[in-house]
């Protein structure tokens, strides 16, 4: 083995991981209908830091419902686009989990209307907007 | 003589490494709207490369939702499926990240109120 080889040996975990670093890789992704009515475009994340891999649980995405709910508190968030991305820092030993969810915040009485097929009667059964079902009842 | 298999072997080579095996990262899919309204289909896809690991952005992302959304300007999307997957070329050296979108245009309005049924 050459003497150039032998010295640039170390340095190869070196380059990987300063190249690797702050990488933002796409884990998975998700949308929902979109709605007719597009309003203010609304963002919330969660995040989680990961040290050697050691991680116990994933409670934090819990928390991105409530996020989202609280940047459209007077309407429904529409038309929701998740993304899980993970960052690698300083090589595979530090990265951070990011889940993003963004939707459109849409206010008044024209969410009723469509948007994902809410209003639409069913063979007798209509389902509100909140995607629960609830018994058709003749005026 | 006795050398004849690297050719073939090497053609293998070559062809496994430019064709691209799939891999699915993860699907979604939304409500479905009645059978009359599933008229008009919109679609949409959109790539990033991962080169020897290293991903360049996450735009692409943003870029399939825009232009996702922009093919149904005056009408509801409903029944989309999302889907991610990876493309991998050259033993994995090269991945490319795909994300697709598709799902139904409904531009007609439900002439069913919900509102009007909670009025009850």
């Amino acid at each position: 083995m050459s003497f150039v080889w032998r010295m640039s040996l170390p340095l190869i975990p070196m380059v990987t991981t300063v190249c690797l670093s702050a990488c933002t890789y796409t884990r998975a992704v998700s949308e929902t209908n979109v709605p007719r009515e597009r309003g203010r475009l609304v963002e919330a994340a969660v995040a989680k830091n990961i040290i050697l891999g050691f991680n116990f649980d994933n409670d934090e995405v819990l928390q991105l419902t409530r996020k989202l709910r609280d940047k459209c508190p007077s309407g429904s968030v529409r038309g929701i686009m998740t993304q899980d991305l993970t960052t690698l820092y300083v090589g595979f030993f530090y990265w951070e989990r990011k889940t993003l969810a963004k939707g459109y915040c849409v206010n008044g009485s024209g969410v009723a209307d469509n948007t994902d097929g809410a209003a639409r009667s069913l063979d007798g059964v209509a389902s509100g907007p909140d995607g629960s079902l609830e018994p058709e009842i003749s005026l | 003589m006795k050398k004849q298999w690297h050719k073939p072997a090497l053609a293998a080579l070559v062809v496994q490494g430019l064709s691209g095996c799939m891999t699915v990262r993860s699907v979604s899919i939304s409500q479905l709207p009645e059978s009359s309204f599933r008229q008009s289909v919109v679609k949409t896809q959109t790539s990033s490369p991962i080169v020897i690991g290293i991903p360049f952005n996450t735009d692409y992302l943003d870029e399939a939702r825009a232009d996702f959304v922009g093919r149904c300007k005056d009408g509801a999307i409903e029944g989309v499926l999302s889907k991610h997957e990876d493309v991998n070329y050259f033993i994995g050296l090269v991945v490319v990240q795909k994300v697709s979108l598709q799902g139904y245009c409904v531009r007609k309005v439900a002439s069913v109120s919900t509102k009007k049924k909670r009025k009850v």
